[in-house]
Parts: C-alpha cells; structure tokens; sequence
C-alpha cells in the first residue's frame, strides 16, 4: 500500500510473521495502525 | 483480532478506516489458530461481543501424568472465574437424564487424569453456545485418548 489516509483505500499486505494479540501494520513507515478483523464488530 | 488469524507471510487484503484509526482485514472470517509447545495456559483472549458461538479443536500430548486438563472462562466483568460452585460436570445417562456434579476447585475438568508417555495425547474438541448470553457458559466436550506414534 502506498499511503493510508483515504478512508476505504484497500491494498493487498503480506504479513513478515503470524499475528498476535493486539496486532499492528506498519505500512511506508507511518507508524504502527492497529488491525482489525471483523467478528459481529471490527475489533 | 485473534491470535493467529493470519500466518507467516499471507496475504490479505485491508482498507484502512479513519473513524477507528484503524486497518481492517477484509475477507477473512474471524478465528485463532495456534500452534504451541511447552506452555501450560492456551488463551483466547478479546473475543468480541459479536461472537455468539465457539468451537475449538486441538491435539496436544500432556508433559506428564496425572495431570487435570482444564477449561476455564472469563465472565462478562472481565475477571477469570475460579469459583468452585461455578464449575459443572454433567452427563447424559440415557436411562435416567442427565446426572450433574460440582465441588470442582478453580477450573472446568475436561480430563482429570492426563497420560504421558511419549505415546499418548488427547485429540478434541469443544463447542459452545449463546456465550454472550448472562447464563452458564455451556461446553459439549469430545474426546479421542490416544495419539499414537504409528498408524
């Protein structure tokens, strides 16, 4: 992904390592994002 | 999100949400898949509250005899639930209902008598239902003793 500030904006990640809890995507260096997977809420 | 939900190097597909300042993993159902060795506490933490129903299966080979194999659940405060009249066993007979027992200490028996030689394991599985519901947390529990070495 090239950026993340557009709300909606989807792209394809490949992840280095599996998930744990409270898992985070740092995409071009911006720091870590929270994420999240759907289960009757995003959470 | 659950522990495991994504392995090392998948790829998935996200979008980020502004409202939540978060990135939201699209296409994937929700699950916890785990793989662990040497530990004494598997936990499934965080489950939202959209989740109603559960079922969890594993394999594992016990580390030594004797041993209690256990479950034990959070309740809707977020405190683990030791208390010891909270903890039922019950059986269906098929001759006279269900038989139900309690006096259990901090935690639900699945197996009270762990087998380890090398040889031996437990193969099951456990299912849930309505556990958002303000009642006891019900789990129909399944089991296969043996995991052997060679077919």
């Amino acid at each position: 992904m090239r950026h993340r500030a557009t709300a909606g904006a989807a792209g394809f990640v490949q992840f280095h390592a599996a998930n744990g809890a409270g898992a985070t995507l740092n995409v071009n260096g911006l720091g870590d994002i929270p994420l999240y997977c759907y289960g009757g809420s995003w959470a | 999100m659950p522990i495991g939900l994504l392995g090392t190097n998948q790829i998935a597909r996200v979008a980020y949400n502004v409202a939540s300042g978060a990135y939201w993993l699209l296409d994937l159902d929700y699950s916890s898949v785990q793989a662990v060795s040497g530990v004494s506490v598997v936990g499934f933490p965080d489950i939202p509250a959209g989740i109603n129903h559960l079922e969890c299966d594993f394999a594992l080979s016990p580390s030594a005899n004797g041993g209690v194999f256990g479950l034990q659940v959070y309740g809707a405060g977020g405190v683990l639930d030791t208390t010891a009249a909270n903890q039922f066993c019950t059986i269906n007979t098929g001759a006279g209902g269900v038989i139900s027992n309690t006096g259990f200490s901090t935690t639900l028996p699945l197996n009270t008598n762990t087998v380890d030689n090398g040889n031996a394991g437990l193969k099951a599985g456990f299912g849930a239902q309505n556990i958002q519901a303000a009642e006891y947390t019900a789990f129909n529990f399944r089991a296969a003793y043996h995991r052997p070495a060679t077919a």
